[in-house]
């Protein structure tokens, strides 16, 4: 098996075992405000290789979606959001492309593209992501507030991990 | 051919996309409890309101069929009251299950001759027979005289014929109620002896002793008292708590073991 393949493997099962067994059981709340809620493993899509075909990557992204689910109780919710932001990581990379393109093969890392460029794609994507999931997960915009609330406080303390996770390990594939 | 394939694979990744996202959508409303809440009501919020305009649009039109559910459904509660009441007292038990509420309403009325009849919209097809009682909401109205098969005749209280096995609730001396043909609003209830200590305001209710009216059903109240010159026994003005000048629903009753009574007596 080709070496992407196997860290791209090994990056999702440990990305969606920390998920579900550690960041889910992880409440952080200040009196009244429990608004935080640390989501990772969207870092899986977001590092997906280039070349992956995006029927595919869409339908892997379902298929974690799903995975975590199951463990969050929510069948549905979290595949939603992963197929949503599977589906519009192309038209993102598309505008953020730089001015020599991308190779071909490479996945879309700090460490391979740049912090500078890394920071504002990941920032999108997991934004998204939450946006979307709260909404799923709200159901109606009648909780509006719980929504917003809810999409800043777990961005802010999801895309520090994220961050930091680039900073340590070299992501090159 | 060629062009169809094609195009499925320039738009394979939407296809994907979208087809992915129903079955997430159709999952988390079919799964999840709160969702699933927010989208019947939502769903409900829409068509509903959608609904009620068509509603209000045609609502006059179902009137008719309103009315007689309502009144198909007050007979029931009527009925369903007599039994209630039948299972506190023991004794009352037997005689009130025996009796049916049909609803039907007033197809034409009189009151202002001797003799007066009304004419109700229900018959033999709907199972109205000779002698059956007439009631509405405040208390009874007439007996049933004749059938066909649509319609069918009833006595009014306010006819020279009418006497009705009446009692004074509270002190149970009982006589024949009939009318005197002067006010449309006040019957005479006759043979109530002399000694009997009644009040005016006392309520007058059927006694049950004939198979037309199960007992207790409200006659009115007693209006004034007199000795009826010559006699020992008291002329009883009743004051009606049916206005027999303005009926407009009924219920006919039926009573289930009529025959086997009138089997008994004969």
């Amino acid at each position: 098996m080709n070496k992407a393949v196997v860290s791209n493997l090994w990056r999702a099962l440990v990305f969606i075992v920390l998920q579900v067994l550690v960041f889910m059981s992880i409440k952080i709340t200040f009196g009244e405000f429990d608004y935080i809620h640390i989501i990772v493993y969207p870092i899986i899509i977001i590092l997906f290789p280039l070349n992956v075909p995006r029927p595919l990557l869409i339908f892997l992204s379902f298929l974690i979606g799903m995975t975590v689910d199951m463990f969050y109780n929510s069948i549905g919710v979290h595949a939603s959001a992963c197929v949503f932001i599977a589906y519009i990581r192309d038209y993102v990379l598309k505008y953020l492309e730089p001015h020599g393109g991308y190779s071909i093969d490479i996945s879309p890392s700090s460490h391979n593209l740049g912090f500078q460029w890394f920071l504002p794609y990941s920032c999108f994507m997991l934004f998204v992501f939450m946006i979307f999931y709260f909404s799923v997960e709200a159901f109606s915009f009648v909780f509006i507030f719980e929504i917003i609330m809810n999409t800043i406080a777990s961005f802010i303390f999801s895309i520090l991990f994220i961050l930091i996770h680039q900073f340590i390990f070299n992501t090159t594939v | 051919m060629r062009n169809l394939i094609a195009l499925l694979i320039r738009f394979s990744s939407l296809i994907t996309f979208v087809v992915l996202e129903i079955i997430c959508f159709s999952l988390i409303i079919n799964y999840n409890a709160s969702q699933k809440d927010i989208w019947i009501n939502s769903s409900n919020l829409f068509s509903g309101s959608i609904l009620e305009k068509k509603n209000e649009a045609i609502s006059f039109l179902e009137l008719d069929d309103v009315n007689k559910q309502l009144q198909e459904e007050n007979a029931r509660l009527k009925q369903s009251i007599l039994q209630a009441q039948g299972y506190s007292t023991e004794i009352a038990l037997d005689t009130n299950l025996q009796f049916k509420y049909i609803p039907a309403s007033i197809f034409s009325q009189e009151y202002r001759s001797r003799n007066n009849h009304l004419t109700i919209n229900k018959g033999r097809r709907d199972s109205i027979k000779v002698d059956m009682g007439v009631i509405n909401e405040d208390g009874i109205v007439g007996i049933i005289k004749s059938t066909s098969d649509k319609y069918a005749l009833a006595i009014s209280l306010l006819n020279s014929q009418t006497r009705i096995s009446a009692r004074i609730k509270n002190s149970n001396y009982f006589g024949n109620l009939l009318w005197e043909g002067k006010d449309p609003r006040l019957m005479t209830l006759e043979s109530i002896p002399r000694y009997a200590e009644i009040t005016v305001g006392d309520t007058v209710v059927t006694s049950g002793y004939s198979t037309i009216f199960p007992q207790g059903l409200d006659i009115g109240t007693i209006e004034s008292f007199e000795l009826k010159k010559g006699t020992s026994n008291l002329d009883v003005e009743v004051k009606l708590s049916a206005d027999m000048t303005n009926l407009s629903t009924v219920y006919v009753i039926e009573n289930k073991d009529k025959d086997e009574i009138k089997a008994l007596e004969y």
